[in-house]
């Protein structure tokens, strides 16, 4: 009895890792150092391009200019659009199926020492592998494109979501047995909101390399989109154009980032400043 | 409703150390009946068995109306901590356990009854831990349990809101008559409250004594129950420690009756 004493103790300790977000006053804080940040960047980025090649290192203004022509006049937005629908797919591929598997290998013992070494084989395979595979046995086309990508980034969500489905916490679930909740409920309810946290660092971690390699798979076997943009400019070492391209797409990532995911986790973690819903 | 409790053994794993050996005993239709033990006599570890969490590994636990196998009954179960999801509010708390539409009205006037409004919409970690405990109560009262079972509900609660808490039970207890069985360590909470206690040794857990409480309903008087408390004290002197002879001692323990 006494251990189980301890457990129900711990119990109140054994919250998710996550930070309670800031007061509006920090947060006005951090705004300020995060404009000041970018603010330096620019100017080390002005400075060098005065002391280098024009072709080499554009001014950030001479790159904005060219950004504003792509917009305009060239097919920044289609290429945008094919490769941000492309990140969406697999993005969508990868985490269904690395949370399905996760939360089985988390809370399945059997599961989990079956599939384990295949996961650390799959966390291993150089993404290049994965891509010209998918190229080779599918096909040169679009599900090709999105099954390489969400292969890429699924065993990643695997490790995270399977840490959390490890981590659940076992008394809530009596709480959920004892007075028969439907496994609907118990799934919305009592497992989710322990999930959120795993499911919400898995999303993160997963927008920033499916951008990466959704990059690649464009350039090696796509005709539209940013990667495929980008191996033109390759080709014409037209340097300002690329800065171009990654300017535009670092600011939809910063977009998804603070009007996408920092306010659903902000949603989801209410509970933990104390707001009432 | 009838709970027939027949536990030859129960250990955590194969082979294992029992925690329970030899328990055996008859819940009635409507009785209150109080665990009290040791550390270690594997009270809670019981109230897990018969609230259908734990299967014991050598025995069983059945639920019969009328001599007849019945399904589990509705249970009310409230843990030795509160256990509330930290996600919910209060009133969330509560109404997540029942199903119908209108459940948040439930919750309020349950909330209201705990002395709990104006707390409806705060977190459990909003609250202090005597308030969480009193949702957790709230919670396990809102399903109008025919079983209600309790880990020490009332522990490090302060005298007042103990007593609220009892009473409240109480009056749950007159209107629907569930089957209460509830784990204490404190001697005089078992008396003020149980139609009969059931004394527990430790290592492994088993039953030792039996004893009906006829004291009249409500018990208002502490005096009474500590003068019951000294009688079986004095009767009993190794009541609480839990040690095995009272058994050999008493074999008559079940007709000792009107102790009173």
């Amino acid at each position: 009895m006494s251990t189980e004493r301890q457990s129900d103790r711990l119990q109140g300790q054994s919250t998710t890792p996550v930070p309670a977000q800031g007061a509006p006053t920090r947060r006005s804080q951090r705004f300020w150092l995060r404009s000041f940040s970018i603010l330096a960047f620019l100017l080390v980025w002005q400075v060098g391009s005065l002391f280098s090649d024009a072709d080499t290192l554009p001014a950030p203004l001479v790159v904005l200019q060219n950004l504003w022509h792509h917009l305009t006049e060239g097919e920044l937005l289609e290429s945008l659009a094919a490769t941000l629908r492309r990140v969406v797919l697999a993005f969508l591929l990868a985490m269904a199926t690395g949370t399905l598997v996760g939360f089985w290998m988390g809370r399945s013992r059997s599961a989990d020492s079956s599939l384990d070494s295949i996961l650390i084989l799959a966390l291993n395979i150089p993404a290049l592998v994965t891509i010209i595979l998918c190229y080779l046995w599918i096909g040169l086309n679009e599900v090709a494109a999105v099954v390489a990508v969400a292969i890429n980034k699924m065993p990643t969500v695997v490790v995270t979501v399977r840490e959390g489905a490890r981590a659940l916490d076992r008394e809530l679930f009596d709480v959920a047995r004892a007075y028969r909740l439907s496994r609907w409920r118990t799934m919305r309810f009592v497992y989710l909101p322990q999930m959120m946290p795993y499911l919400m660092a898995a999303a993160r971690s997963g927008l920033s390399l499916i951008w990466k390699i959704v990059l690649v798979v464009e350039l090696l076997g796509r005709s539209d989109g940013v990667g495929f943009q980008l191996g033109v400019f390759f080709q014409f070492f037209d340097i300002t154009s690329i800065l171009a391209y990654t300017i535009s797409f670092a600011s939809i990532i910063m977009a998804i980032e603070f009007l996408l995911v920092q306010p659903l986790e902000r949603k989801a973690n209410h509970w933990r400043d104390g707001d009432a819903d | 409703m009838q709970i027939e409790v027949n536990i030859a053994q129960h250990a955590y794993s194969a082979g294992g150390v029992p925690v329970l050996r030899d328990v055996s005993f008859l819940l009635n239709d409507g009785e209150i009946v109080s665990l009290v033990g040791p550390s270690g006599a594997g009270k809670s570890t019981l109230l897990n068995i018969i609230g259908g969490l734990i299967t014991p590994s050598q025995g069983s636990v059945r639920y019969t109306v009328d001599g007849r196998d019945s399904p589990m009954p509705k249970i009310g179960y409230v843990f030795q901590s509160p256990r509330l999801m930290p996600w919910l509010t209060a009133a969330r708390n509560i109404s997540l356990v029942l199903e119908d539409d209108d459940s948040s009205v439930v919750a309020n006037g349950l909330l209201e009854r705990a002395g709990l409004s104006g707390s409806e919409h705060k977190f459990p970690g909003q609250l202090s831990g005597g308030m969480q405990r009193r949702v957790a109560l709230a919670r396990a009262f809102a399903v109008n349990p025919e079983l209600l079972l309790m880990d020490e509900p009332f522990v490090s609660l302060d005298l007042p809101t103990a007593r609220q808490l009892r009473r409240q039970m109480l009056e749950l207890w007159t209107s629907e008559r569930p089957i209460v069985l509830f784990v204490t360590h404190d001697f005089s909470e078992a008396l003020s409250v149980a139609d009969r206690v059931i004394f527990f040794s430790a290592h492994p857990g088993t039953p030792v004594l039996d004893i009906p409480v006829t004291l009249p309903r409500p018990r208002n008087s502490e005096d009474d129950i500590q003068q019951l408390r000294n009688q079986l004290l004095q009767r009993y002197p190794d009541i609480l420690s839990g040690t095995e002879h009272l058994l050999a001692d008493n074999p008559h323990m079940n007709s000792i009756g009107g102790i009173r």
